[in-house]
């Protein structure tokens, strides 16, 4: 079921928050939020789960619709079919395994001991999450390993969509480049809706169907990849790094006139694709 | 501090046949590595997460004790009656902007490190105002840290140790908990601290870019040096890279990738110089097709 | 960054008040202290108010600020306006309630006791309005000073004052995150046993009190990377100039306490 925003705004007291956001998170794609720190992202991820209500405008999944007056109940029951994993969820761990933190969400949401445990276990075998480490203690794992126990410790409670502020933040390489691949695998394998919240393009570019840019509580751009690379204006703006893949491929792509590159494409795509531009046009001068 | 108690011919920084414990167990988490540090020089220290980096560079300022080995600071010796001294000699900004920050406002902050060495207020408040100018926070000195940036207050951090005014600044993974644009700031401000050389810089990293601009990459396996050389040169190491699970640049990985199709660039390690590389060919293959074509 | 938390409430201004040295607004507190409890009446309590009101226009803070200070205690207020309003007999009987009389001893009692709490928040607002955090914590390491010659350690208590008010606004930040997020993931205080309840409390008090323990041991290292040492001597850049005005300030203190007690 889509994700809609209509005309929501929220204001904090000291100002800031969000000036009427219209947006659309695509059911079963991964979307990826742009924005710098301080443009809005947090608010906006908080109020796909009813943490925050809007002052104006409404929030809707399906029938159910959240706006200013909305009920505990309705809240509550929306933040079982959306899981909201914060920046640097490892230290909301506190049960005595990581097992039973695992059951924490399940539980809370009224599921018995043993459904619990089951879609604990389910969770934890998606995320490549073993029985050793799931029976120590959250403080003897490593970073890494922590940051994934969290992540699945929301993922236990099976939400249809999955909502990360910076899921990566102060990852090595290669634990980044994990963490993604299992989020993009949930999306594309099992239907999920994902929505991502980062200032780092290149690592959702592979896997990110939709892009939102905020900036100053507002939606500067809503759509797909490639036509945000032509934007450069919009990044600029909202003070979002092109990373340098981006960057590489938009020059040669003015240049050539003829490549067709994604956001960020990996190496190989493009020099793919500048190989097959470069015999494009051999081969039509060739011909000519 | 007396600074002229440094000998002028001593590099900044030795170590000798040094190891180190991991906590209370057996195992080592340095095991004996012996480098030199000219004075003046930017050392990055890379590996993956457990190599040890962040446990050598604070063997330097005495936070991880040393089992075995020599370090030599600035022609010091560290140990018990050396270690304060030495650590005015110093600087470490760490990679939690938050858990460095002592003061209740910048200007608090800048000063504890000066207050310390019991200076008088006069020469705190001149040193204050140099290094708030030097790194631009200047407007930010009656500030909370809670109304700044993880940028700003990692800048408060750096400008803290710069008033100090150390022989060697570290950054321990400085600039790993900010975003893109406050990664690329601080970047430019290491960049300019080296090309006034006044000091000796020691960064510990996962990001290219920052061991890109270094003078000198070192990179750590298991607590020993796995390599040590110009950056220019290990990061084309692709074997090396893969095995300490370090990425390749992007303009070099294309380029690879290029002349793997049969494109005879030049492996370029910057944006400009590949695009440049890559346009040149492009278009002379282009063009040449045209002449022929036009010739018959 | 939401500033709903910075500590001390201070509100920035150029008054009389907020120019005095930070160190006579702390002598004047106790000072202040002394004659709200030799306040014993009407006529003691009345003087007093409007030597404070008086005085607070000088902080050039309006009222709103000092109300909102006030607010939160407002049941404790009541409470002890009942308290003596109900047990403490002495001049005339008003009415009787069951097993309970009210005498207009104990409702002078009462209002007095009631407006002594009301006077000694107000001065301290007043103190936290107008002096900056950092000067108050310096301000206190310096009064207490003296008493570094009974081997207490002044500045080191100075110091985690200063450090203890840094990191209120952080810590509470924290908890508001931890708090979003074990919500996130269905924690639910207001349904249940209190048995549940409680044990529930334990999502957040061991994320807290762990992020509390993991901040002091990366401060204490960056501490002692800065050159701190415990019990070293150590210079401060701040100073503070007495001036006429701040021995003023101290001897005007004096006068409420002669006229209540010689009233």
């Amino acid at each position: 079921m889509d994700l809609l925003f209509e005309h929501v705004s929220y204001r904090y007291p000291d100002g800031a928050g969000l000036v009427d956001v219209n947006l659309r998170i695509r059911a079963g794609v991964m979307t990826a939020i742009l924005g710098a720190p301080g443009s809005g992202k947090s608010t906006l991820l908080q109020h796909m789960n009813a943490l925050l209500l809007p002052s104006q405008g409404e929030v809707r999944i399906g029938a159910t619709r959240l706006h200013g007056g909305s009920g505990h109940s309705e809240r509550s029951a929306l933040r079982r079919r959306v899981g909201l994993v914060f920046q640097y969820p490892e230290q909301q761990l506190f049960e005595e395994t990581v097992a039973q933190d695992l059951r924490f969400g399940p539980l809370n949401f009224g599921l018995e001991e043993a459904e619990a445990a089951a879609a604990a276990e389910r969770a934890a075998q998606r995320m490549g999450l073993d029985a050793t480490l799931l029976a120590r203690s959250p403080w003897q794992l490593s970073s890494g390993e922590r940051r994934r126990a969290a992540v699945t410790a929301v993922l236990a409670s099976e939400p249809e969509i999955i909502v990360l502020d910076e899921p990566t933040a102060s990852l090595d390489a290669a634990g980044r480049r994990e963490l993604m691949s299992l989020l993009g695998a949930m999306c594309r394998d099992e239907g999920k809706t994902i929505v991502i919240a980062t200032h780092r393009i290149e690592e959702v570019a592979p896997y990110a169907a939709d892009y939102a840019v905020l900036h100053e509580g507002g939606v500067l751009y809503a759509g797909d990849g490639p036509s945000l690379l032509q934007r450069t204006d919009v990044l600029e703006q909202a003070g979002v790094l092109t990373p340098t893949g981006s960057s590489i491929a938009r020059s040669l792509t003015e240049l050539t006139g003829d490549l067709k590159p994604g956001l960020c494409p990996e190496p190989a795509q493009l020099a793919r694709a500048l190989h097959e531009s470069l015999q494009r046009r051999r081969t039509t001068c060739g011909n000519g | 501090m007396d600074s002229t108690l440094r000998m002028e011919g001593a590099p900044a920084l030795r170590l000798e046949h040094v190891s180190s414990r991991r906590g209370a167990e057996e195992s080592l988490a340095i095991d004996d590595i012996s480098l030199t540090v000219p004075r003046g020089q930017w050392v990055c220290v890379a590996g993956a997460n457990g190599s040890g980096k962040s446990t050598l560079v604070r063997l330097i300022n005495g936070l991880q004790p040393c089992c075995s080995g020599i370090i030599t600071v600035g022609g010091r010796v560290l140990g018990p009656d050396t270690l304060w001294d030495i650590r005015c000699q110093v600087g470490m900004v760490f990679p939690q902007p938050d858990d460095q920050f002592v003061g209740l406002t910048v200007a608090d902050d800048l000063a504890f490190g000066l207050e310390n060495q019991c200076l008088p207020p006069a020469e705190i408040h001149q040193r204050i105002w140099q290094a708030a100018t030097q790194l631009d926070i200047s407007h930010l000195l009656d500030r909370h840290p809670g109304t700044l940036s993880g940028g700003q207050k990692q800048r408060v951090a750096l400008a803290a140790i710069v008033a100090i005014n150390p022989e060697i600044l570290i950054l321990d993974e400085a600039t790993s908990m900010l975003d893109a644009a406050s990664r690329a700031e601080l970047l430019g401000w290491l960049r300019r601290i080296r090309r006034a050389g006044r000091h000796t810089i020691i960064t510990v990293t996962h990001d290219i870019e920052e061991m890109a601009a270094a003078d000198r990459l070192i990179v750590l396996q298991s607590g020993r040096i796995a390599a040590d050389g110009l950056p220019a040169e290990l990061l084309r190491d692709e074997a090396l890279l893969r095995k300490q699970c370090l990425e390749t640049p992007y303009a070099l990985a294309l380029c690879r990738e290029l002349r793997s199709l049969g494109w005879p660039i030049e492996e370029s390690m910057t944006e400009q110089e590949a695009v440049n590389a890559i346009w040149t060919y492009y278009s002379s293959m282009s063009r040449t097709d045209t002449r022929m074509e036009q010739a018959l | 960054m939401r500033q709903r938390m910075m500590i001390g409430r201070y509100i920035a201004g150029d008054s009389w008040m907020h120019r005095l040295d930070p160190r006579a607004k702390i002598v004047a507190m106790p000072l202040f202290m002394v004659a709200v409890f030799l306040v014993d009446g009407y006529i003691a309590a009345g003087a007093l108010l409007l030597f404070t009101v008086a005085l607070l226009r000088f902080s050039g803070i309006g009222l709103q600020p000092f109300a909102r200070a006030v607010r939160p205690l407002l049941f404790l207020l009541l409470f002890i306006f009942l308290f003596h309003l109900l047990f403490s007999p002495g001049g005339s009987k008003y009415l009787q309630l069951g097993s309970f009389a009210l005498y207009s001893g104990g409702l002078e009692r009462g209002i007095v006791a009631a407006g002594r709490m009301v006077l000694f928040i107000v001065f301290a607002a007043a103190l936290t309005f107008t002096t900056p955090p950092d000067q108050l914590a310096q301000g206190l390491g310096s009064v207490l000073s003296p008493l570094r010659r009974l081997r207490v350690p002044t500045d080191r208590l100075a110091l985690m004052l200063g450090i203890a008010l840094r990191f209120v606004p952080t810590l509470f930040d924290e908890a508001d995150r931890i708090w979003r997020a074990q919500v996130s993931r269905g924690l639910d205080l207001r349904s249940g046993s209190l048995l549940r309840r409680a044990r529930l409390l334990v999502a957040l008090l061991i994320p807290v009190c762990a992020g509390a323990i993991r901040r002091a041991l990366a401060l204490a290292d960056a501490m002692e990377s800065r050159g701190y040492r415990i019990g070293a001597p150590r210079s401060s850049y701040r100073t503070f100039g007495w001036r006429a005005a701040d021995t003023g300030f101290v001897l005007l203190l004096l006068v409420p306490i002669a006229a209540v007690a010689f009233v």
